[in-house]
């Protein structure tokens, strides 16, 4: 349970952010880089830390994680050299980890991101690229270990405190999941693992002084980011409150009893002996390396909603939806590309594209759906030949067909009763089962207008137009009152 | 290549063709191994098959070389797939490799053959092959004088004539110092000139794969195969053929290359070695060289500086044996994993290779690792820069492998403490990274003495070149009861 | 003579082979952090013996201390491409994925995994691990 921080204390949040990124093979083998196989399946010598190994650096691990640190505006290392972080530890085979400490690839920087319903900044300390430890599950009396993960490669990205609440911290991280999704460099699956974070938490009297810290570890979901932050800047404030000091350590977030815990570590497992990677030489990279780099990075997903917002006229909440995922941002931008309105798209992809994707268990890419079908349903809307009742059954269509719209419409028949004879016929069949109507129409009173369009919609199957059927009461009453 | 050297070729590689030819050598070695403990693994008959191959049919054909047919055993710390890896340590006694290192690899490719695993101070760590789980390795000279080491069981392989050629591995002087204190040659690489994919790493700013050979035309051989940019050792360096060949004074055989001697750096000689220098130097004079002084001033500071960076890596790089992957697990295990790890180190590994962990660990620790670890570091620096500075003025460097002769095994001889201070000599050319081959000079009271010549990065050439003049000029003297071809080749005429 | 000058392992009063005799001494706490740190547990009969040998090794090192490196940088990595044309490093390796199964289940290099001492349906097996 979370008590409410007085507001004379002041939050101070960094984060540590673990990217696994997507590559074919790990960051110093070539074993397949790979979620959910055998345990042990995907290993060799180098990764199981066998003797006589050494490591052999991937060059799309290290391009991907130079397009971290580029998108998050860091100054880029014109080398990359690593260094061993020595520990022991069963999940780590070498009983060090290859890691980046006095000259990390990326180092400064920042990322703006929407918060609170505004925008707010984030410092970066620094970007590293470093190997993944493998998995431990413990059972009864023993540990067991599949070393698939050993040698993933991992960006750490480190922030500033500059966040000041669990909600901040979660809405950054929203965003930067956003982001490597943008990049291509990690899927960002929290469950998965493929985003890990651990949270620096200090509470002090001032926005400028920092308190003491603690780092506080085992979040495992954006939810969980939120509580555990909150929990603890509370149990700080508490302690403070009474008079007592923070001890800098490192707590657990229990999940099942919402509070974070004390986890006791040696003194000695915290110095970790850092001295340069003997096996990895300062590797300089060439121009070419950096030019790839640029050329692979991408709109960014803030500058793209800024963009979106400014050159298609949308709302702050269309263009938060439109640029959430990258695949959604295309998709929009082919629409309107093809001549379509973006604001009639930006709906359609928000309600009801969204609705039915979601009941099918389907994603943009994966579904029916081209911008080339939409922009034609757009269209057929548009020229009035469907209404947008109809626009919405041939859209559930042409998902679960495969058909364009236009075929869908010829083929069930869904063309829309524009015969103005047959419509008035059905207008004077409802009037007259209905005399009071008559009788208000007669007074010039339009009242039943609307009921008579959906009686006569009713009795169309929904194909009639209804301004048609507008103009054909209005026309009526207009003779009435001539007579 | 030389009459002498073809015809021991031939004899050498007859053993692929003849296989009781064969068969009375693997008798010879067996004797001679029960003697001496040079190898911890030799059978060569579970392996028949590879005799029946024709050169250079492991995966990519090679036209028949120098190398074909030629037996050569691997220093344990070695990786040779399907051969154990026990690098002389009880932890890893069990071992069997599962791969095969690049270098090893490539002079298989090249028709050579692995026929065994050689003994070696545990983990590459000492001066005398006495600290072996397998027990100590003898010295065909003298059983009462170490072999030298780390790599004492490729020296004697070599110089008990059971084999051509061996590789071994060099930190501070573990191919040269042996091979001197077995009267063989010794070839220290530039570091990054051969592949370190499969040697198990002792301090891997320091390590090199090396060759011990019973002459320098065959130890060029090896080295000309084994070289070369590896993708899986980032760590090697890819020369463009220019440099492959020194160039210069070198293009002619009778060239005759200036050679530096730091005098002034070497006024702790036993008196036999001191001799054997001035000897080495009137050689050189003979065959055209010109000598002259040069300055290392930094040599007092090399071996501390040394020992600070080998074992700090040491330290670093024998922490993955823990017992959980692979190698013997202590069987002691209640309660904690922690239990395993502990009890598995404790009991596997020997007290000298426990003392270099404990050094290493302890000079990178926070508040230590300034005076020590970046010290050490900034004294290579300067120790590279003197080295690079003498090579200024000559082509080669000659200065003893050791400042005394082959020590005697056990006390009367020197201590772990001695043994280190005096490996200085060595350790010059593991902290600069510049190619260094030892060579047999002369026996001194039944025991023999090399010297060793350094040379600019990648230029061994130079020194394969030297030695071999040298050496046909004043043959190498064999060590007594030392195999040949000849004694098991019947007489044909 | 060199033989005469070095230091013995027996001669306890001289800890360090320099000349003012300066001597390191190891406590008993900085003993077992470092074995701790290092994974090694210190049988009682060794422990002396081990801190013998790390004393006489450290006061040794303190050579270092007489020679002025402060105009110089550390070296970590002894090969130089830089400043010669000629030589290059090793290519960075490229991202394909080699199937383990396949490479290292072969009957001839038998199955990674189960050097391991235990193993149960795949996964490497420990004590407890708190």
């Amino acid at each position: 349970m979370t008590v409410a921080i007085p507001s004379s204390w002041v939050t101070h949040v960094g984060l540590e952010i673990h990217v696994q990124l997507l590559t074919n093979s790990k960051v110093f083998c070539a074993c397949r880089n790979s979620y959910g196989d055998p345990a042990n399946s995907n290993v060799c010598p180098v990764c199981l830390g066998y003797p006589g190994v050494l490591p052999a650096l991937n060059q799309e691990a290290a391009t991907k994680a130079y397009l971290i640190a580029d998108a998050l505006e860091s100054s880029l290392s014109p080398e990359v050299s690593f260094e061993r972080k020595n520990y022991f530890y069963p999940d780590l085979p070498k009983n060090y980890q290859i890691s980046q400490y006095a000259v990390p690839l990326g180092s400064g920087g920042r990322f703006t991101f929407e918060c609170d319903g505004d925008e707010k900044t984030l410092r970066i300390r620094e970007v590293h690229l470093e190997e993944d430890a493998g998995k431990m599950i413990h059972v009864a009396d023993v540990s067991l270990l599949d070393y698939n993960r050993a040698g993933t490669p991992l960006v750490e990205v480190v922030t500033q405190p500059d966040l000041r609440s669990g909600e901040q911290a979660e809405q950054f991280l929203i965003a930067f999941r956003s982001l490597v999704r943008y990049l291509g460099v990690c899927d960002g699956n929290l469950d998965e693992g493929s985003l890990r974070c651990d949270a620096n938490v200090s509470v002090s009297g001032s926005e400028s002084e920092l308190g003491t810290k603690v780092e506080v570890k085992n979040l495992n979901s954006f939810k969980f980011v939120r509580a555990a932050i909150n929990f603890e800047a509370s149990r700080q404030a508490e302690e403070l409150a009474t008079g007592n000091s923070v001890r800098s350590e490192t707590r657990l977030w229990n999940e099942n009893r919402d509070v974070t815990e004390s986890m006791r570590v040696k003194e000695t497992d915290s110095d970790y002996r850092y001295f340069p990677e003997p096996d990895l030489p300062p590797y300089p990279l060439a121009d070419e390396f950096f030019a790839a780099v640029k050329q692979r990075s991408v709109e960014l997903p803030l500058a793209r909603r800024r963009r979106f917002t400014a050159a298609y006229s949308l709302g702050a909440r269309q263009a938060a939806f439109l640029t959430a995922e990258p695949d959604t941002a295309r998709f929009f931008e082919a629409c309107v590309e093809r001549g379509a309105d973006a604001g009639a798209v930006a709906r359609w992809l928000a309600g009801e594209v969204q609705r039915l994707l979601h009941q099918r268990h389907e994603t943009l890419t994966s579904s029916s759906l081209t911008p080339a079908r939409l922009t034609e349903l757009l269209s057929l809307i548009e020229s009035g030949e469907i209404n947008g009742k109809i626009a919405k059954q041939v859209l559930a269509a042409t998902l679960a067909t495969d058909r364009d719209p236009r075929l869908v419409v010829e083929q069930e028949g869904l063309k829309p009763v524009t015969d103005t004879e047959a419509l008035e016929a059905v207008l004077e069949e409802v009037i007259a089962a209905h005399p009071q109507v008559q009788a208000q129409l007669a007074r010039d009173d339009n009242k039943p207008v609307g009921f008579l369009v959906g009686q006569v919609m009713q009795r169309t199957q929904g194909q009639a137009d209804p301004a048609a059927i507008h103009s054909l009461i209005n026309a009526r009453m207009a003779r009435v009152q001539q007579r | 290549m030389d009459q002498q050297a073809q015809q021991a070729a031939r004899g050498w590689a007859r053993l692929s063709e003849d296989a009781a030819l064969r068969s009375r050598w693997g008798e010879r070695v067996r004797t001679l191994n029960a003697a001496l403990n040079a190898l911890i693994q030799f059978d060569p008959e579970s392996r028949e098959q590879q005799w029946q191959r024709p050169a250079g049919d492991l995966e990519h054909a090679s036209p028949p070389s120098r190398l074909t047919g030629l037996p050569f055993v691997v220093k344990d710390n070695i990786a040779v797939a399907d051969y154990g890896l026990t690098c002389g340590s009880n932890l890893l006694r069990h071992l069997q490799s599962p791969y095969t290192a690049t270098a090893v690899a490539r002079l298989q490719r090249a028709g050579s053959r692995v026929v065994g695993k050689a003994n070696l101070d545990e983990f590459g760590m000492g001066s005398s092959s006495q600290h072996s789980a397998f027990g100590g390795v003898v010295n065909p000279w003298d059983a009462g004088v170490v072999a030298g080491g780390s790599s004492g069981g490729s020296a004697v392989a070599v110089a008990a004539g059971m084999v051509p050629f061996a590789l071994g591995s060099d930190t501070g002087g573990s191919v040269r110092q042996p091979a001197s204190f077995c009267g063989v040659y010794g070839l220290k690489p530039t570091y990054g000139a051969v592949s370190r994919f499969g040697l198990v790493a002792y301090a891997s700013s320091l390590d090199v794969i090396g060759i011990v050979a019973d002459g320098a035309e065959l130890a060029r051989a090896v080295f000309e195969v084994m070289r070369g940019v590896d993708e899986w050792d980032q760590s090697s360096i890819e020369v463009a053929p220019d440099d492959a060949r020194a160039g210069g004074s070198d293009a002619t055989p009778d060239a005759a290359p200036t050679v530096g001697i730091p005098r002034s750096a070497l006024s702790d000689l036993d008196p036999a070695v001191a001799e054997a220098l001035a000897l080495c130097e009137s050689r050189l004079q003979e065959i055209g060289c010109k000598t002259v002084n040069v300055e290392l001033a930094t040599l007092e500071y090399v071996a501390p500086a040394y020992y600070v960076i080998a074992t700090a890596e040491a330290s670093a790089n024998l922490a993955r044996f823990d017992g959980i992957r692979y190698g013997n697990r202590s069987s002691q295990v209640a309660g904690a994993a922690e239990e395993l790890v502990l009890g598995s180190r404790s009991a596997g590994f020997g007290q000298e290779v426990k003392t270099r962990i404990l050094v290493g660990t302890y000079v990178l620790r926070a508040g230590f690792q300034e005076q020590y670890y970046q010290r050490a570091q900034r004294i290579r620096t300067l120790v590279r820069r003197d080295v690079d500075r003498a090579l200024e003025r000559c082509q080669l460097l000659l200065l003893p492998t050791y400042p005394v002769p082959p020590f005697k095994v056990g006390g009367g001889g020197l201590d772990e403490f001695q043994q280190k201070q005096v490996d200085a000599y060595t350790c010059v050319a593991n902290l600069s990274g510049h190619p260094a081959l030892a060579f047999p000079v002369t026996i001194s009271d039944g025991l023999p003495i090399g010297m060793q010549l350094m040379a600019p990065p990648f230029a061994e050439d130079r020194l394969f070149s030297i030695a071999g003049r040298l050496e046909r000029k004043w043959p190498v003297q064999r060590a007594p009861g030392a195999l040949t071809m000849d004694d098991l080749v019947p007489a044909e005429g | 003579m060199l033989t005469e000058n070095l230091t013995t392992a027996t001669d306890s009063s001289n800890r360090s082979n320099r000349a003012d005799g300066r001597a390191v001494s190891l406590t008993d706490v900085e003993l077992t952090t470092t074995a701790e740190m290092a994974r090694l547990r210190l049988a009682d009969g060794e422990r002396s013996s081990l801190r013998a040998a790390i004393e006489q090794i450290l006061g040794y090192f303190d050579q270092m201390q007489d020679i002025d490196v402060s105009e110089v940088e550390p070296t970590s990595h002894p090969a130089v491409t830089a400043s010669n044309p000629r030589l290059h490093p090793a290519p960075l390796r490229q991202d394909r994925a080699v199937d383990s199964a396949a490479r290292w289940r072969s009957a001839e290099t038998g199955a990674l995994v189960q050097r391991a001492t235990e193993t149960e349906e795949g996964f490497i097996i420990t004590p407890h691990v708190f």
